[in-house]
């Protein structure tokens, strides 16, 4: 589960601001892309749309939002009610709060999950796709589609990251091997702003 | 963790009882109207010891004994999946690739089972035929235990028992003529303490046979007397 979590985390990033190929990319080109984008980042803010589709549920769950990122290893998300929480991740301790008057919650990964340590994997080129792993791209229009199967057996049993022309992200889609899927929406996407460590706080 | 799922468990079961509109008095209230089915998505709090655990999730209730609640991470992913049907409890844990199924007597003692031997009296949430309008009430319950009712203008507020759990029904309103807690707060014997809040509930429509069914492909399935405390 936090393993998972961190991934999340680092697909978030990943996604914020990712110029589009002109061109078909194989699967290496396509991962190599996501790679070098967020080298040229710092930081981004984006409006977010979170909406789940349970099998249980008859109606979506739409949660709404806004995320920031810092490298080299700060997250944050809030969402605004009626479903209002607020996470912080400094690397490998993410806090977490319910609602306005919840108790915060924390929760301590494993170092190998924290931030810094994904980014830095981050750093090096990618000359393969990861064993076990398959990846789509393809192009139309002025969007980018870059879909991933992770190796089999975990939870995710694909992700599809949809990229615009300008070079921001408009969707992440994950789709749970239970059939359960979740679309982020991204709007308002800057990138490079100069946030601060007063933009990464949680009272 | 285990004893957390039953207790979250527990607590989605307590609420069998959802509104919207703010309660104002009972001439809301349809005599004789119960909670037949409920869907709403909820939060959940557990502060147990030192611990702090807080989610947000989605459940289904349909009487007299099904049950299933989804909890979520912060991006919607499912981290924990609780069924009930009758006698039958399911738990899945997806991240893990793991699901326990058996019968609620085959939990193992120490991670919990007390709480669903409470069910049944949790969800009884309705003033004992002849109780006052207010005032509190001794009783006893179907499994022979005494338990103690707290009653105010018509509504429990607040029930116990002699073995120390106690639930307490709090912010009452009024969904489809049902009166029913919008808050429910429950503490076990050993102290731990749940805060179930529900979100949008709606009461008493149809829900497909479908939406309590836990998909476990993909997942290895163990006895639930093997489930350990997670």
């Amino acid at each position: 589960m936090k393993s998972l979590l961190s991934l999340l985390f680092v697909l978030l990033m990943l996604t914020a601001a990712l110029p589009v190929q002109a061109r078909s990319l194989s699967p290496v080109e396509g991962l190599e892309a996501l790679r070098r984008s967020f080298g040229t980042m710092q930081d981004f803010t984006a409006d977010l749309t979170q909406e789940k589709q349970l099998s249980i549920m008859k109606k979506k769950l739409v949660m709404q939002g806004q995320i920031r990122f810092k490298k080299p290893d700060r997250f944050y998300m809030e969402l605004v009610p009626p479903y209002s929480s607020k996470v912080l991740l400094k690397d490998t301790v993410l806090l977490q709060r319910l609602g306005n008057q919840g108790e915060l919650q924390r929760i301590v990964l494993p170092p190998e999950q924290g931030l810094s340590r994904w980014f830095a994997t981050l750093a090096k080129p990618i000359t393969a796709v990861p064993e076990g792993m398959e990846v789509r791209a393809e192009q139309t229009g002025s969007q980018t589609s870059v879909t991933i199967r992770p190796a089999k057996g975990g939870q995710l049993k694909e992700l599809t990251i949809v990229l615009h022309d300008d070079g921001t992200v408009r969707k992440l889609v994950l789709e749970e091997r239970a059939g359960d899927k979740t679309v982020m929406t991204f709007r308002k996407t800057r990138k490079n702003v100069g946030l601060t460590d007063a933009d990464f706080r949680l009272e | 963790m285990f004893r957390l799922c039953l207790l979250i468990m527990l607590s989605a079961l307590l609420s069998a009882c959802a509104m919207k509109q703010p309660f104002t008095d009972n001439s809301q209230v349809v005599p004789g109207r119960v909670v037949e089915t409920l869907s709403s998505s909820v939060t959940l709090s557990l502060r147990s010891g030192e611990k702090n655990i807080s989610g947000r999730g989605f459940m289904v209730y349909r009487r007299p004994d099904q049950m299933r609640l989804i909890m979520l991470s912060p991006f919607g992913t499912t981290v924990m999946e609780a069924q009930l049907a009758g006698e039958r409890l399911t738990l899945t844990y997806p991240a893990d690739g793991v699901a326990y199924q058996g019968q609620i007597k085959d939990l193992p003692p120490a991670t919990g089972q007390r709480g669903f031997a409470m069910l049944r009296w949790v969800l009884d949430s309705e003033p004992p035929t002849g109780a006052p309008v207010s005032g509190v009430v001794e009783q006893q319950t179907s499994r022979g235990g005494l338990e103690q009712i707290t009653i105010k203008n018509g509504i429990v507020l607040e029930k116990s028992l002699k073995s120390g759990e106690q639930v307490r029904y709090r912010n009452h309103t009024v969904l489809a003529g049902v009166r029913l807690p919008l808050e429910l707060q429950l503490e076990s014997a050993e102290g731990d303490r749940i805060r179930l809040v529900l979100e949008e509930p709606e009461v008493n429509t149809e829900l497909e046979e479908q939406m309590f069914t836990v998909p476990l492909q993909g997942l290895r399935l163990f006895p639930l007397s093997q489930l350990k405390a997670r």
